[in-house]
């Protein structure tokens, strides 16, 4: 209500500010704009006209000076009216508005103002349509006053206009990205607040929208778009819950995750959560201009996910999309293990060393099958030969070869979705109902979700619009399996020679199992299959997205929104270990008391629950004020104020419940007192009871502004305030702001250029006052907590400031190709982040052993390119995009220097100078000539003197480079034959550096892995160290020399590489137009994500998306799917 | 229209006030910031991490234990350096906790005090509440100060304790400040007047939670400390005080000797004050010695030879598994058998041969197996206060104490001894007095705070 008066005020003064001259008139109707007129031009002038025949003529129209008659010319420009002028005696004249009938023109132009031939323009009420000619005109009978017409073609946006009686049109369409391409601009991107007016506006964006989206065969939304954003970085190495990172690294301790929103808000949801055939466009906000307006959380940059909507006046439309997804399994022998034989014969070399013997005894190790037997045959006199034929039968077996058979799967994955969408003139809808399926790689697990989303818009009266949006989700998942046999050796079995579920060495030595217990005890010994076969590991959740949307338009000049969005979802996790499954075995052996004939049973011999719940409910209110002055002139604003209010909260709880039947009140439980245990001392009865709660709360105020001139010249600016209850105690430090600046020019129709400046903000966790955190209760039963946070009171937000330099292009421009067949951008950008948390040291006698304060910085600076080019042209089509980023930055401050290689090299400390993800390695001398072991750098000298090398003040460490690619990109060609289209995305990746796994002794010597296949290249002989560097077997177990070894230069690797990362083959139909047909359109492709690397820097057959000791390769997978529309 | 424009601003103002409260809600319930007498109280009852957990690596060094060559080749860094007195035992980039954990219960004490500082109207009923949480803090915090002074600062000589440096004073929780190494006899005052101050607070009686100090824990670390300081007077005074209020021994006949964990917490009676050694040796349960001159001074009919000691499984000799903390953690805590023990030692110190006797009489009869053990009588002054040293060892092996009573004991010639060691064929020794009685300050603390190194021969 008080923004109503506001605005009213001002309209009324706006209105005096004119008085005595002719009066502006903003959406009324001719004759009451006349009335006005009436009251105050010269008497001399008899205005005469018919109301009824203008009922229905509404007018903006702004006067350019005083006269009468320029007013009247204007005006009746586009209307059925003519003014005729007659003489009245005494030098008065009649001005008749006088209504005649004309035909109706409309004439189309695109954004740059170059008509567009060839569109549809059908009048409504009547019916009666035509196309324009070259000039972009068409010519219609007259229509009547209430009519609309409707403007539609392929390559545009689909317009309805009212008529209001005007009988001449301009109008302006905008382009659909019809090109197969995937990073173009148009006005469909949007920044979460409003549309990016893209053609000329300053802000760097990139945009996808479905077309190119849906090319992808996956589940989620992000991997629909994650090689088709410039700037986009996809890959393990982000570190974060999307897995993307927008122009590198903008933070050291904080979170580096971009923020996703997801129609008007920020999501607090799972990505996965979200049917990607909902998503019609994803922008990327890349600079200061594009991400400031979303303030304290845009420092990572944005990305903006818009869903499908209905159309206005359209009929209902159909879509029904499915595919089906073969999986091969994943490729189990490019883990790194040992073979069988190898690992038998290191094992013998080891015992012989007498390297297990310390271990033979501890309950605690879980000796292998082999060590026991070479034990056997040495201390209990079991016979050589006999060991000998077991020895060669462990040699034959191989855990690769059970892994895939039994616990690896090549699974079918579905997808469904169908939509409708339509509406009439004064409202639109479009639901959607998706099912998916995906049983994943892994026997026993599988991942299911349906969704639903509503949207419905209406205009009960002409200014008023209403919108109202409802997504569910609803996901079941079962990860029953982790992939693993349970066992530290490379020939563990999952089956034994009958198909029974075998026994593998596991957490304990199967000497002590053996003798444990005197029968009292529960089956202590692990079959991973059996516990695979029992495992019972279930979560749902769901995912409900209300959002209500109210736009008011106040005038033409003034309107208000106010947007409310609730997100709540509810999600349980039910982990149940079966009383006969070895979690609950081993729990109730560990917990046996024995008292003679009366053994206690501390804990009860049923099924144990682990559950855990978390519900988090959101609460986003935004209002807004828009302003903009009338369309039809030489300059043109646009401003938006507004407020936003959010809270979210989580809550969760965990729980374990002894003795679960499903039903029933389950035993109560002492998780008090501390129990003895067979091998570990005391202990209480595990209790994973917790309630969790966090609360988010955000209060901001934001304003942006348009200024365009001539459609040359744009100014756009924003600023956001943002206040928290993450941060700080001083109330001053509370309150973040964030702003931008930027212009765009057109140089000339083809050539655009863009420059901004800005400062956006990211939050970090920490609090700045003192706390505690409870750490469960002690030994006496007592509740005992910690200090969680040292207090800092000057703590603050980081900080990103952008500058960014753009040229948007659009070369080669004709009717076929209105965005030009070569067009695209090319963006420059210098970046500072500052105020970033960093650790400092303190005296460990202060209570703390480190400091977090906003002392750190990160520079840097890149590039994005972007090219959409279209080559050929005719019975074959050929398109490209090319994406090509460059990021590079670096550590500008960090207070803590850390005074050893050790703490780069392992502990991973920052460097002023160096990549904020930077590799350290310790310097490699090569292997020593006479014994095998690795050498470093001592002071300048070559040393094997490992600890010394690692704690050195100075030197014997190199910086190897980045582990996050610098240069990045992708390429996606397209060809297009008759109704078949072949596309191949090629991604690429550059400039970084990862550590690649080899033997580790330590843990052959402990048996705490199945060993690495480089132990085969190790040194064995003087000379072996001119064509390996792979260290020793050693005579003792010394882990420094393996932290050496696996922390030195010599296992940094490059990672470059070129990957074909998928192809697609389609085939579409499209119903001729007055045919009868089963469908509009159908689509069938065939898609197959990862058909491998093409190319790769390292010579190690490693994949560098894969380059750790356990990782697994992305499996191929093969889709067979259609589009139908009806 | 000014009406109007006035209750828009009044509904932005009031918009304004309201957010306060909005952005004031904490972002994790479990983040709290400590306010109330009971919030402080979870802070002092964090037993297993901070407080209750002492330095340990006087145990690594002292004479109780021996180690086989096998099991220190894969011990960690720490375990293998103390136990041969290497000078620098830690790894870079490993905290070293032995001297983190006591100045983080050092912290939290320091926030315990300086937060109730700030509390006021406090009513009756929460005074005594109150006073017990303050006077705990003011008990740990010296506590904590004793040990860290008695592993790293240099041993109290009573002609040169005010020039010998001791250990950094921090008296309050304001982390920034840098603290240099105080005297040693400026920790000794500043370790007496917190005891004294707790002494007017604690609650009477050994606490239930053994975790919990009550003055007659207070009463035994002040007859610790001075005995420490080689104040004998004043330890006696104490130690009878402490004796006075609780002097309840164990009878070794009823305790289950067979057992690896003999000593339940809850039940034992000799307690006054529950603390564990940092878990350097724990993990190797089972598998480090005892010294054999020292388990084969134990008498045939004395029950702590199999209450105390097991056979190893392997290799012959015996373990230690008599820990007072009922686990596998070695005990540092209080005891009435320790103070006792201080009481027999200052009385035969000042000559009271026939008080020093009957105190090592209760205590042996306790220990002994019913019927067997002949009560000493009488003999000469230096006879008796080696009987009571020579019970002191057997009776403290393992606690943390041997450490510190070689480092009093060292500077009497009569009592003066060298330490050995042998691995493989190499043997190390320490003569007494050595500088390596003060352990090293760990290096990134001598950098980052400033601090003198000790030295090293």
């Amino acid at each position: 209500m008080k923004i109503r008066v506001i605005a009213t005020s001002l309209c009324l003064f706006a209105t005096y500010a004119q008085a005595q001259r002719l009066p502006v008139a903003d959406n009324v109707t001719l004759y009451a704009y006349l009335d006005k007129v009436k009251e105050i031009v010269d008497h001399k002038y008899q205005l005469i006209y018919m109301r009824d025949s203008m009922r229905y003529t509404l007018i903006n129209y702004v006067p350019r000076n005083d006269s009468l008659e320029t007013m009247a010319r204007d005006i009746t420009r586009t209307l059925p009216f003519e003014v005729i002028y007659t003489p009245l005696p005494d030098h008065f004249v009649a001005v008749n508005f006088h209504r005649v009938i004309r035909n109706l023109v409309v004439i189309i132009t695109d954004e740059s103002g170059m008509p567009v031939s060839n569109i549809l323009v059908t009048v409504r009420n009547t019916g009666d349509s035509g196309r324009t000619d070259v000039k972009g005109m068409v010519t219609l009978h007259p229509a009547p006053d209430t009519a609309s017409i409707i403007i539609s073609g392929d390559k545009i946006e689909d317009q309805m206009i009212s008529l209001n009686t005007r009988c001449l049109l301009e109008v302006q369409v905008h382009w659909k990205a019809k090109i197969l391409n995937t990073v173009t601009i148009s006005r469909r991107a949007s920044n979460g607040f409003h549309l990016l007016a893209a053609s000329n506006s300053p802000p760097s964006v990139g945009l996808a929208e479905a077309e190119t989206l849906n090319r992808v065969v996956a589940t989620n939304i992000v991997n629909h778009f994650a090689f088709s954003g410039s700037s986009l970085l996809t890959g393990p190495y982000n570190g974060n819950s999307l897995g993307l990172s927008i122009r590198g690294r903008n933070t050291i301790n904080s979170s580096n995750v971009p923020l996703l929103v997801w129609d008007n808000f920020a999501y607090p949801g799972f990505p996965g959560d979200i049917n990607p055939y909902d998503i019609s466009t994803v922008t990327v906000l890349k600079d200061a201009a594009a991400s400031s307006i979303w303030g304290a959380l845009s420092s990572n940059g944005v990305i903006v996910l818009t869903s499908n909507e209905g159309h206005y006046n359209r009929m209902p439309q159909w879509t029904l999309t499915m595919n089906t997804t073969f999986s091969e399994k994943p490729n189990l022998s490019y883990l790194p293990w040992m073979k069988a034989p190898e690992f038998v014969g290191a094992e013998w070399l080891l015992f012989q060393n007498h390297a297990y013997d310390a271990d033979l005894n501890n309950p605690n190790f879980p000796l292998s099958p082999a060590v026991r037997l070479f034990s056997e045959w040495r201390d209990r006199g079991l016979d050589r030969s006999v060991m000998d034929q077991q020895q060669r039968r462990l040699q034959q077996q191989s855990s690769v070869g059970d892994l895939k058979k039994y616990f690896y799967q090549s699974g079918i994955s579905q997808q469904y979705h169908l939509s409708v969408a339509g509406g009439n003139l004064t409202n639109k809808y479009y639901a959607s109902v998706g099912y998916d399926y995906d049983p994943t790689a892994l026997a026993g697990n599988s991942w299911q979700r349906y969704t639903l989303r509503g949207s419905y818009t209406a205009h009960p009266l002409p200014q008023l619009k209403i919108s109202f949006t409802l997504n569910l989700a609803n996901i079941r998942q079962y990860r029953n399996n982790d992939g693993t046999l349970g066992a530290n050796y490379p020939y563990a079995r999952a089956v034994d020679d009958n198909g029974n579920p075998a026994i593998v060495s596991h957490k304990y030595n199967p000497a002590f199992l053996d003798s444990a217990g005197h029968g009292l005890l529960q089956d202590w010994r692990f079959r991973p299959l059996r516990e695979l076969k029992l495992a019972s590991n279930h979560t749902s959740r769901s995912v409900l997205n209300i959002q209500t949307n109210i736009d008011w338009k106040l005038s033409s000049r003034f309107s208000a929104g106010i947007i409310y969005r609730l997100f709540k979802s509810w999600s349980n996790n039910d982990v149940i270990h079966s009383k006969d499954g070895y979690y609950v075995h081993d729990l109730v052996n560990q917990y046996t008391e024995f008292n003679g004939a009366n053994t206690v049973y501390p804990i009860p011999r049923g099924n144990i629950l682990f559950s855990s719940d978390t519900g988090v409910t959101g609460h986003n209110l935004r209002a807004q004020l828009g302003f903009s002055n009338r369309s039809p002139s030489k300059y043109q604003w646009r401003a938006l104020l507004g407020t936003e209010l959010t809270a979210t909260d989580m809550t969760g709880g965990t729980n374990t419940v002894y003795g679960y039947d499903g039903h029933g009140s389950p035993p109560q439980m002492d998780m008090v007192h501390l129990y003895p245990t067979l091998t570990e001392g005391k202990a209480r009865i595990p209790n994973s009871a917790e309630i969790l709660g966090r609360s988010s709360r955000y209060l901001s105020g934001f304003s942006n502004l348009y200024y365009t001139y001539d459609r040359q010249f744009t100014i756009y600016g924003s600023f956001r305030l943002d206040g928290s209850n993450l941060i700080g105690v001083d109330s001053r430090r509370k309150w973040a702001v964030s702003w931008s600046l930027g212009a765009s020019k057109m140089l000339d129709s083809s050539l655009k250029l863009r420059a901004s400046y800005g400062c956006d903000g990211n939050l970090s966790n920490r609090v700045a006052y003192l706390t505690i955190h409870g750490l469960g209760n002690n030994n006496y039963g007592f509740p005992q907590s910690g200090i969680a946070n040292s207090p800092d009171p000057g703590l603050g937000w980081e900080k990103t400031w952008m500058e960014n330099l753009g040229i948007d292009f659009s070369l080669l421009r004709d009717n076929k190709n209105p965005l030009g067949r070569l067009n695209g951008s090319v963006d420059l950008y210098l970046k500072q982040a500052g105020n970033l948390l960093a650790n400092d040291s303190l005296p460990l006698s202060s209570g703390y052993s480190f400091f977090i304060g906003n002392a750190g910085g990160i520079h840097g600076y890149g590039f994005d390119l972007v090219i959409n080019s279209e080559n050929i042209r005719g019975i074959i089509g050929w398109q490209s995009t090319l994406l090509l980023s460059l990021s590079k930055d670096w550590i500008s401050h960090y207070p803590f220097i850390p005074k050893s290689p050790q703490s780069y090299v392992a502990d991973n400390y920052p460097r002023v100078g160096k990549s904020p993800s930077g590799i350290y390695s310790y310097r490699w001398a090569g292997l020593d000539p006479a014994t095998g072991d690795p050498a470093g750098y001592l002071n300048g000298k070559i040393s094997e003197e490992y600890l010394r090398i690692m704690q050195q003040p100075e030197g014997g460490y190199v910086y190897n480079g980045s582990y996050q690619p610098t240069l990045f990109g992708s390429l996606l060609n397209t060809l297009i034959w008759k109704r078949w289209s072949l596309s191949a995305m090629i991604s690429y990746k550059g400039g970084y550096w990862f550590r690649r796994s080899s033997i580790n002794y330590d843990e052959l010597f402990n048996e705490r892995s199945a060993g690495h296949k480089d132990f085969n290249l190790r040194w064995q002989n003087t000379g072996d160290e001119k064509r390996t560097n792979v260290p020793s077997l050693p005579v003792k177990d010394d882990p420094t020399r393996d932290a050496f070894y696996f922390n030195s230069e010599a296992l940094v690797t490059r990672g470059d590489h070129i990957r074909l990362q998928d192809l697609q083959v389609s085939y579409t139909l499209t119903a001729k137009p007055g045919r009868k047909s089963l469908f509009r359109q159908a689509t069938v492709y065939f898609y197959v994500n990862n058909p491998g690397i093409i190319w790769k820097a390292n010579r190690y057959g490693i994949d560098p998306d894969a380059p750790g000791y356990g990782d697994l390769p992305v499996p191929r997978s093969w889709s067979l799917g259609g589009r139908f529309s009806f | 229209m000014s009406k109007q424009l006035f209750l828009l601003l009044g509904f932005v103002l009031s918009g304004l006030a309201g957010c306060r409260k909005f952005l004031a809600k904490s972002p994790d319930i479990s983040l709290v910031q400590p306010s109330s007498i009971s919030d402080f109280r979870t802070l002092l009852d964090n037993n297993a991490l901070t407080v209750n957990v002492t330095p340990g690596l006087g145990p690594l060094s002292a004479d109780d234990i021996e180690m086989d060559t096998a099991v220190w080749n894969k011990a960690n860094s720490v375990l293998q350096g103390a136990y041969i007195w290497k000078p620098s035992i830690y790894q870079q980039g490993n905290i070293a906790k032995s001297w983190a954990n006591p100045y983080a219960a050092i912290n939290i004490c320091n926030v315990v005090l300086g937060g109730m500082d700030k509390l006021h109207d406090i009513d009756a009923a929460s005074r005594m509440e109150f006073n017990a949480v303050y006077g705990s803090a003011l008990f740990y915090r010296a506590f904590c100060y004793y040990n860290l002074e008695e592993t790293y600062g240099q041993p109290h000589r009573p002609e040169s304790a005010g020039m010998l440096p001791g250990v950094p004073l921090r008296l309050t929780d304001d982390a920034s400040r840098q603290t240099p190494r105080a005297p040693v006899d400026s920790v000794y005052s500043q370790i007496i007047n917190d005891l004294r101050r707790s002494l007017s607070l604690l609650p009477a009686g050994v606490q239930p939670y053994h975790n919990r100090p009550g003055i007659p824990a207070a009463l035994a670390l002040m007859a610790r400390v001075c005995l420490s300081r080689q104040d004998y007077p004043s330890a006696l005074y104490w130690a009878d005080s402490c004796l006075r209020t609780w002097h309840e021994l164990l009878d070794y006949n009823i305790v289950r000797g067979s057992g690896l964990r003999p000593f339940p917490d809850s039940t034992n009676p000799e307690i006054l004050f529950q603390c564990s050694v940092n878990d350097y040796l724990s993990a190797w349960f089972g598998q480090i010695k005892v010294d054999s001159a020292l388990f084969s001074s134990y008498a045939r009919n004395d029950l702590r030879r199999s209450v105390f000691f097991q056979p190893m499984v392997t290799g012959g000799g015996v373990f230690f598994k008599g820990n007072y903390t009922g686990g596998f953690f070695l005990f540092s805590g209080l005891s009435i058998d320790e103070t006792l023990l201080i009481r027999a030692e200052c009385n035969a110190r000042a000559g009271n041969t026939g008080a020093a006797l009957e105190d090592i009489n209760t205590l042996l009869l306790h220990r002994w197996k019913t019927g067997t053990f002949q009560p000493y009588t009488t003999m000469p002054a230096d006879s008796a206060l080696r009987l009571v040293l020579q019970e002191r060892r057997k009776e403290t092996l393992c606690r943390e104490l041997r450490w510190f009573d070689l480092r009093r004991l060292n500077q009497d010639t009569h009592f003066a001894i060298t330490l050995k060691r042998s691995l493989g064929n190499i043997l190390y020794t320490l003569p007494p007095n050595d500088l390596l009685y003060a352990f090293q300050i760990p290096i990134s603390e001598i950098q980052l705070g400033g601090l003198q190194q000790n030295p090293t021969p």
